[in-house]
């Protein structure tokens, strides 16, 4: 429901914005919504990769933050595979795409949504004193 | 669950030569995705689905919104 409204408040703000904001609704829509298989078929179908390219590329802070929840979700998902794999895989895969470090940096966002976001992922995924 | 091929027709929905119609049609599927997991199904059985979604949100920005950016950037950095 939260996200429909906000959906309806980016459709009003916004009109020309954006094909690329509304396609990143739809997958950040899906991981939240979907069934933990999904949720892995999506996380091991670029959608992590895609996320963590707005975390590089994309200066508007609207998508910085939904990138980033999405991202908090799919690590939450990975929680759950932690006996098998002995590590969350996805943590994995998003360090070895160089993810930690402009999630660090997006600590220090002007946005206090991008922040909050940034640093609720570092403090719940990540050992603050000993960063990967 | 009776609409066959309608994941196919959001698709080529999805690279339609006008911008409008291919936001509306995100705008749709979002709320598509905000339901439940066999409604999400629909979309995610469909080959190519996920790439396509993905490739949009890399690439699909109008080019007046760059500028406006860019024109912010050298503000902040001059």
């Amino acid at each position: 429901m939260v996200q429909r409204y906000l959906n309806l408040m980016c459709m009003t703000k916004l009109t020309l914005l954006q094909v690329k904001r509304e396609s990143t609704w739809v997958l950040s829509n899906a991981v939240n919504h979907g069934s933990p298989e999904q949720i892995r078929f999506l996380a091991d179908n670029q959608v992590i990769d895609t996320m963590v390219k707005h975390l590089d590329k994309e200066e508007d802070p609207k998508l910085l933050t939904v990138a980033l929840e999405c991202i908090f979700k799919i690590l939450q998902h990975g929680v759950r595979y932690l006996e098998q794999y002995e590590a969350n895989p996805f943590l994995n895969h998003l360090d070895s795409l160089g993810a930690t470090k402009l999630i660090e940096k997006l600590q220090e966002h002007k946005s206090d949504e991008v922040y909050k976001a940034a640093i609720s992922i570092l403090e719940t995924f990540y050992d603050v004193n000993d960063p990967l | 669950m009776g609409y066959p091929g309608i994941a196919d027709k959001f698709l080529e929905l999805l690279d339609h030569e006008k911008k409008p119609v291919r936001r509306e049609t995100c705008w749709v599927l979002s709320n598509i995705t905000a339901g439940t997991s066999k409604q999400i199904d629909i979309l995610l059985r469909c080959p190519g689905f996920v790439k396509k979604l993905c490739q949009l949100a890399l690439t699909d920005g109008p080019e007046v919104l760059k500028f406006d950016v860019h024109d912010e950037t050298n503000t902040f950095t001059g």
